[in-house]
């Protein structure tokens, strides 16, 4: 990889929402628009010849990132930028150019394929619509050539082919020479192997990789598949709820991952070697509704690291459970029959079963700590300063009431935390940088806004 | 004594004029309270055989061939303390062996339901889509509970059901909550409750994560392992992921083309594979944490299994092949003698066995398998 390279992509704070427009009985029952934030406020830059790894789970805007950078969607606002040149306001003349330079690999070779078209008029299409070549001989010498880079050869056997006598390797080969036969510059694969075996993977995937040497291409790579990340990508970008929550070469990312949720992520990837060593992820909870994320940082409600404020006497640990407390409190989640005793007669017996149980975190258990399953936790045993139990205890006490505005009321003010305040900025943590306040200060240079790859 | 013995078990759907061998010949045991994962690319076999275990074939499919001993057997045929009667065992007519197991290949379809969810209950694969849509989660499991234990009132049932979603992370109040309030992870929760519903002795775990996120699939990995802790039960899980399989698995069985390849217990075949395909296999899948080494893909692609040729069925992919290969498929051999170069059949379903006609050779094999050369010379096109 070429530290010096310049950028070929470069984003800035680029987002993309859906549904934000109202609908005539919206607007008649004044309801306002609340749109999903696929894509929200994102910068990155990518350099020419680099392999740049966009992961996360299923649903935090990584395929809408992707289709922003091949201006397959408008960005609700933010620029992107190809080769100096802003991509979302281009002319007629520049898009076409655009179209020729940039390429897209679908992930599903079974579906992104014309079924009526053979392998020749798939591959020669994108020829004719760019005019590229002149006349039938050259074009099919170009498709040819292709063809046979990409490993399907004898070109010629394959030419008159439908997809459907194809495998599903030889399939995505032809998505793959598709998108090459233009001789683009940056290509965006979307899940490229994600249905093809595993025997038949790598195959791809290497090809990938000599095409790119042999090409001089920039990819994108996006995928759910934490272990091919790993394999083609020289940098990694971490998505979390249509945020970039982590960046960097991708061994640091791995290897030291700065951000809680990038290693509980890279955590729960399973290890072939049996021997390996291997740690649960340490998170609550699962991905919320995009449509009504978090505030803050929107991983604060699952986070482990959350931080208590600066007053905070007790521990992390009994910070995060009390802080679990008050969220599940707020939302109503809790009630008064998860307790056996009887509210009524043995309250104070109540009030300790509601804390016992509502305490405990459904974890790992290599995270729990003593005397902590998935549904109780030994009070005592929690390092919480002597207030904040007072605070908890007066919150299920309104709780066993269903009293939960008391509950509120109780609650509200207390355990802050900076996490669910405010939304971090990228900021640089040794080798990469990272959305998270863990961070603070320590090395806050700057407010990265579009931050350069060489960081 | 096993809980599960395949014998030889062959199973075909008919496609016209000719068929699919989509298993054959597959031999394997499962031990009680045994995780046992049947791997393999799609198109392997590897869920039809699971489904053949317990008839839940498509109409076209049928077991041709082989046995499906199982320790357990239908009420009737069981005396007070649920040992199978001793006339039972006698009479020829009842397909049950000496030692109680039963064959369930023999059951007819009104026989083999009392076996389903009671003995043997499936994790349906795609499970995100098991659920019925018009029916609350808690009804669901109440169903399955009073079907196949008639005794049953229904509100044991239902505060079994209830339990049952605690037992794996859900809150009991969401019973009365239809399918599409569960999050992707809480209904395949919901769906492995079902099938834990009657107690059963095995599960049999159809691809029980592939749906889902990594996170998502961390915990329900965990959530497995702890009801087999907790319940004794043994899994058969059938999974393309091979990482999925390392890691909760104790038995492993490399399935290609219809046949069993390779099986033994994890480590062994993991650490120490025996069969060309498993090199391969090893060779093509990446890692997270570990060293990144380059990949090598198994050149050519998956057999057809539409009356497939009689050789080894992956001779046509396998860089190793000699003209043995091309005669018959070959049997499984004991992987032990074969490590000091000796080629036996191996007479059990739980040591180390690898269908290659050059196990005797594995030294050279394992050093060969890790070259790239080795795979790309055989390219066939």
């Amino acid at each position: 990889m070429d530290r010096n390279a310049d950028p070929l992509i470069e984003v800035e704070n680029v987002a993309k929402w859906f549904d934000t427009t109202q609908g005539v009985t919206d607007r008649l029952l004044g309801r306002e628009p609340n749109p999903v934030k696929a894509v929200d406020d994102v910068s990155f830059t990518i350099n020419e010849g680099d392999i740049m790894g966009i992961a996360g789970e299923s649903g935090c805007g990584k395929t809408t990132l992707g289709k922003l950078l091949v201006q397959l969607h408008d960005p609700t606002h933010g620029s992107i930028k190809f080769d100096g040149q802003d991509i979302t306001d281009m002319s007629n003349q520049e898009e076409q150019e655009f179209r020729k330079r940039v390429q897209m690999i679908f992930q599903d070779p079974f579906e992104s394929l014309n079924p009526r078209m053979t392998v020749f008029q798939s591959v020669v299409e994108p020829l004719r619509i760019n005019e590229m070549y002149d006349g039938y001989q050259a074009r099919r010498e170009r498709v040819i050539e292709v063809l046979n880079e990409v490993g399907l050869s004898p070109a010629e056997a394959y030419l008159n082919e439908f997809p459907k006598e194809l495998s599903g390797g030889e399939r995505q080969r032809v998505a793959i020479a598709r998108a090459l036969v233009v001789n683009p510059d940056f290509i965006v694969c979307d899940e490229p192997v994600s249905m093809l075996d595993v025997s038949i993977r790598a195959g791809v995937l290497n090809l990938m990789k000599e095409l790119q040497a042999e090409y001089g291409l920039t990819y994108v790579f996006i995928s759910h598949d934490l272990s091919l990340i790993r394999y083609m990508c020289d940098r990694t970008a971490i998505m979390y709820l249509g945020d970039v929550i982590e960046q960097g070469p991708t061994d640091d990312v791995v290897m030291d991952p700065k951000h809680p949720y990038t290693e509980a992520l890279f955590d729960a990837v399973p290890e072939v070697d049996p021997e390996a060593e291997r740690h649960r992820a340490n998170v609550t909870g699962e991905v919320p509704n995009p449509r009504n994320p978090p505030s803050g940082c929107r991983f604060h409600p699952r986070c482990s690291k959350i931080i208590p404020p600066e007053n905070w006497t007790g521990s992390q640990a009994a910070f995060r459970r009390a802080f679990q407390f008050k969220r599940q409190a707020t939302i109503e989640e809790i009630g008064p029959e998860e307790v056996d005793a009887d509210p009524e007669t043995a309250r104070e017996l109540a009030v300790d079963q509601l804390l016992e149980r509502e305490l405990a975190l459904e974890l790992p258990e290599e995270h729990r700590g003593e005397n902590e399953t998935a549904h109780s936790i030994d009070v005592a045993e929690l390092d919480l300063p002597r207030d904040a139990e007072q605070t908890l205890r007066d919150a299920a006490n309104a709780i066993l009431d269903e009293d939960y505005d008391g509950a509120r009321e109780v609650l509200d003010g207390e355990f802050q935390t900076i996490c669910e305040r405010e939304h971090p900025d990228l900021r640089v943590a040794v080798d990469q940088i990272t959305a998270c306040h863990l961070y603070e200060g320590e090395e806050r240079k700057t407010r990265v806004g579009a931050p350069s790859a060489d960081d | 004594m096993a809980l599960l013995e395949v014998n030889d078990l062959s199973v075909r759907y008919d496609a016209g004029e000719s068929q699919v061998h989509a298993v054959d010949g597959v031999s394997f045991d499962v031990e009680h309270g045994e995780t046992f994962g049947l791997v393999g690319e799609s198109g392997c076999g590897k869920t039809t055989l699971g489904k053949s275990l317990i008839h839940l074939l498509d109409s076209n499919g049928y077991v041709e061939s082989g046995e499906v001993w199982f320790d357990g057997t239908l009420p009737r045929w069981e005396d007070e303390r649920g040992e199978v009667r001793q006339e039972v065992i006698e009479d020829d007519q009842y397909p049950v062996r000496e030692d109680g197991m039963t064959d369930l290949t023999e059951l007819d379809n009104e026989d083999i339901r009392d076996i389903r969810w009671r003995n043997i209950a499936l994790i349906p694969q795609s499970a995100m889509n098991a659920l019925n849509p018009v029916y609350k989660v808690g009804d669901q499991i109440i169903e399955a509970i009073l079907r196949h234990e008639p005794g049953t009132t229904r509100e044991e049932a239902d505060a079994r059901a209830r339990d049952l979603l605690e037992r794996v992370g859900i809150e009991p109040e969401r019973a009365d909550d239809y399918a599409h309030e569960y999050s992707g992870g809480m209904k395949q929760r919901a769906v492995i409750a079902m099938a834990m519903a009657c107690n059963p002795d095995m599960l049999i775990a159809d691809e029980p994560t592939t749906a889902l996120d990594v996170i998502i699939q961390d915990r329900i990995l965990e959530e497995i392992e702890d009801l087999q802790e907790e319940f004794d039960v043994s899994i058969l899980v059938i999974s393309h992921d091979i990482s999925v399989m390392a890691e909760i698995c104790d038995k492993l069985g490399v399935m290609y083309g219809g046949k069993l390849m390779e099986s033994g217990p994890k480590e062994e075949v993991l650490r120490n594979a025996a069969n060309p395909y498993t090199l391969g296999l090893k060779n093509s899948f990446p890692t997270v944490k570990q060293e990144q080494e380059q990949l090598v893909s198994i050149p050519g692609s998956p057999p057809t299994l539409l009356d497939p040729s009689e050789g080894c069925r992956f001779a046509d992919r396998c860089p190793f092949v000699v003209d043995e290969c091309h005669t018959t498929h070959p049997p499984m051999y004991d992987v032990d003698a074969a490590e000091n170069g000796v080629r036996t059949e191996s007479s059990s379903g739980h040591e180390h066995r690898s269908a290659c006609y050059r196990v005797d050779e594995l030294e050279m094999m394992r050093e060969d398998a890790t070259k790239e050369e080795t795979w790309t010379e055989t390219q066939t096109h």
